[in-house]
């Protein structure tokens, strides 16, 4: 059922939320095609940075994190983190603080690394 | 207690198939087939209006608006979760958690999904300055097929940040009537009540509406009625709901990650469509806030600023004024005599029930000075404190700093919330341990809270004793009672299957609380605390109280007199305190005091009576939310624990300090 086009959307939802997971050290880079962007986790990926997010892991909290916005495609800055500790990102006016486990648990790009 | 509110709700049901539901579920609300009993009323509601929306979009205001002054806070039957439920005109408001979405997953989202079935008008209440957040929710909404009404909250904020939605492209787009509004200057909630008559069906989702027809085998019709239900359960049924499913007798299905992700696309799609300008990224004071160093430093400011208010303005001069002068001035006089003159004197049957309501646990002398001359004035001025925490959206960012601490005791950062309130008030704060998300953490917290919180009460008399022996034997206090918190925690980590939860927190805008609101906050939430805590420390006042009359009191003094005074090396009298200690958290201060403690066994003493069981009502509360069993097994453990650690201090401590 999950693969199933919703109606006339060419998108395979399903794919969207479960990629393949690729090969997520830099060198996997050329996997993805045209895309030469970096990938780190979220707890990896410096404050600053503009990432895409690309894979959410396979925690409990899928669900969750896709409603509040932070699914697969969806961009978001990184602009703060504490030692150890949670991940605090913003998508526009909205902050969201993501704990330290669930951040290494989610892959992104990162699109614009912030100047240093 | 909880459930005595529950017949007054007098709601028409909303129209269905009365649906078999499997036993011992955890039910989210009862059924009503047909018209409603007319409940504590005495008047059955023309329509059951649903507030619903996010977290911090101004519910409670807009709820207060249509209610007027007519409030009833109450548990949602079967839940511990809290809603308030008024009259406005000829109808029924109920106003729901914030939610960010429904869903059966917990039990705020379950109680808002059951609202919202039953509703004849829901009024959807957005942030104008978080639209695509919390579009989510209203195209939920929209595919339920509900009778809405959106209030378009906070234009001021979006006004301010240039980025002010259209409520005319979100009409259009929704199909339902927008009104824009700023509930806290009272802007535009005329119209909203005015618009309510027109509340319509949103427009679903077409591509999910398609999917509905082909895959879910239930007739939707297109009116309105008895359709509606079954209509909203099969979408519902398409995101995974296994509730549904069970109502619509269909084996589990669903993609939940496919729909949400489909419909978190179309949010942002049409708050983009809906709104002209740029987000604002995090405030410099957001930044100070929650980096550690600075913001531990804000934190502590902030708590010595509330240290001081309590322990000096109120704990000092408000309670010496009420229980001091008021109370055992006049009160406690007044109600020996009216005993006296009352109650005969002869028997000894007739002394026990003078003792029993006048007496030393009198159960209207102590135990009412105690409530209202100490208890309520610390609790309130807590509650206002920790009013102004929340309000001002500073409690996530408390969140955040403590996540990283709290997560090897099987937490996450949600935790400060209810050990911040245990610090006011252990019985209120084991309720709100419902924030958590998981029953394990909920379980481990509560314990925490039992062992090793002291509630304001308490920490009075422990600074009172303390204090005058200087900052090193306040360090061993404090360097104790952190250390049993933080083995504790992490022994249950490791006890209970299972993992925490991660923290995944939205974080509201730092912003000014409105006096008005904090008013309303602090007085309901005192006067809930009367009402549930109120009674229990009557209860236990007249327990000890038959203890006392019938000698069983002194057996159990002569009983503890061996670990009191060998194991703990404090005088025998110390064992009428800690029995004391189940009713009055202050520990009979007078008992305490006069005992004359040299510094070590005052250390001792306060070591043990921070780690003991708690009050009474606690104890209660606790065996509301875990079971009895559970409670019987943490109030044996604490008191085990609570002399153990002591009687290890009383070794311990010459050798550190002196």
């Amino acid at each position: 059922m999950s693969r199933q086009a919703l109606g006339t959307a060419e998108i395979d939802l399903h794919e969207e939320t479960h990629p393949a997971v690729p090969a997520l050290q830099p060198e996997g880079a050329e996997e993805l095609g045209a895309r030469a962007n970096p990938l780190a986790t979220l707890a990896a990926a410096p404050v600053g940075a503009r990432v895409r997010i690309r894979y959410l892991g396979d925690g409990d909290m899928r669900a969750q994190a896709i409603r509040l916005g932070l699914g697969p495609g969806s961009e978001v800055t990184v602009w703060a983190r504490l030692p150890r500790g949670p991940v605090l990102v913003s998508r526009g006016p909205q902050h969201i603080a993501v704990g330290h486990r669930l951040a290494g648990q989610i892959w992104v790009e990162i699109l614009r690394s912030p100047v240093s | 207690m909880r459930h005595r509110h529950g017949h007054r709700w007098g709601w028409r049901g909303g129209a269905g198939p009365a649906a078999g539901r499997a036993r011992g579920e955890r039910t989210a609300g009862r059924r009503h087939g047909g018209p409603a009993p007319a409940g504590g009323h005495g008047w059955a509601p023309r329509r059951l209006i649903a507030l619903v929306g996010n977290p911090n979009t101004g519910k409670s205001v807009i709820f207060h608006y249509l209610t007027g002054r007519y409030v009833e806070v109450s548990n949602y039957p079967g839940t511990t979760v809290e809603v308030s439920a008024g009259r406005s005109g000829d109808d029924l408001v109920v106003d729901t958690p914030g939610v960010y979405g429904i869903s059966a997953l917990n039990d705020e989202e379950r109680v808002t999904r059951d609202a919202v079935l039953r509703a004849d008008v829901v009024v959807n209440v957005v942030d104008a300055a978080h639209l695509s957040r919390d579009l989510f929710l209203t195209l939920q909404l929209c595919d339920l097929g509900v009778p809405m009404v959106v209030c378009l909250n906070m234009m001021d904020e979006a006004r301010g940040r240039g980025a002010a939605p259209d409520p005319g492209v979100l009409e259009q787009v929704l199909g339902v009537p927008v009104v824009p509004t700023v509930a806290t200057r009272g802007e535009g909630l005329r119209d909203l009540r005015a618009v309510l008559s027109r509340a319509t069906p949103g427009r679903p989702d077409p591509e999910l509406a398609a999917r509905l027809a082909r895959e879910v085998p239930v007739p939707v019709p297109g009116v309105e009625g008895d359709g509606r239900r079954a209509r909203a359960l099969a979408y519902l049924y398409l995101e995974g709901d296994d509730l549904a499913a069970r109502e619509l007798a269909l084996p589990p299905g669903g993609d939940r990650e496919a729909v949400w992700a489909h419909r978190r696309r179309r949010a942002d799609q049409v708050a983009a469509r809906a709104v002209a300008g740029p987000g604002s990224g995090a405030s410099g004071l957001d930044r100070l806030l929650t980096r550690p160093l600075t913001g531990l430093l804000v934190l502590l400011v902030i708590l010595a600023g509330a240290y001081w208010f309590l322990g000096t303005v109120v704990a000092g001069a408000v309670v010496d004024f009420l229980e001091g002068t008021v109370m055992r001035g006049y009160w406690e006089p007044a109600v020996r005599s009216l005993v006296e003159g009352v109650v005969p004197g002869g028997s000894p049957f007739w002394h026990a029930v003078r003792q029993l309501l006048a007496g030393e646990f009198g159960l209207l002398t102590m135990t009412v000075t105690y409530i209202v001359g100490l208890l309520l004035p610390l609790v309130v001025a807590f509650y206002l404190i920790m009013g102004l925490l929340e309000d001002s959206g500073y409690m996530p960012r408390v969140a955040v700093l403590f996540d990283r601490a709290l997560s090897p005791l099987g937490l996450n950062g949600r935790a400060v919330i209810p050990f911040m309130l245990g610090f006011g008030c252990v019985t209120m704060a084991i309720v709100s341990t419902r924030v958590l998300n998981t029953s394990r953490e909920r379980r481990i917290a509560i314990i925490l809270l039992s062992l090793a919180i002291p509630c304001s009460a308490q920490l009075g008399v422990v600074t009172g004793m303390i204090s005058p022996l200087g900052w090193r034997v306040l360090a061993v206090y404090g360097a104790v009672v952190v250390l049993v918190f933080a083995l504790a925690g992490m022994a249950l980590d490791r006890l209970f299957p299972g993992k925490s939860s991660a923290l995944l927190m939205d974080l509201p805008p730092l912003r000014l609380p409105r006096p008005g609101n904090l008013l309303y906050k602090t007085t309901y939430r005192a006067v809930t605390f009367l009402r549930e805590a109120g009674p229990l420390f009557f209860y236990g006042a007249a327990g000890l109280g038959i203890l006392q009359v019938t000698g069983a009191l002194e057996r159990v003094q002569d009983l503890l007199a061996p670990v009191v005074s060998g194991w703990l090396g404090l005088p025998p009298g110390a064992a009428t305190a800690f029995v004391m200690g189940f009713v009055r958290r202050d520990f009979g201060a007078a008992g305490l005091y006069h005992l004359g403690l040299d510094p070590l066994q005052t250390l001792v003493a306060v070591v043990t009576i921070t780690l003991f069981v708690p009050c009474v009502a606690s104890v209660m509360m606790i065996g509301k939310e875990l079971g009895w069993k559970e409670a019987a097994l943490i109030w044996a453990g604490n008191i085990v624990l609570a002399f153990a650690v002591g009687g290890v201090v009383a070794r311990i401590a010459p050798l550190v300090v002196r």
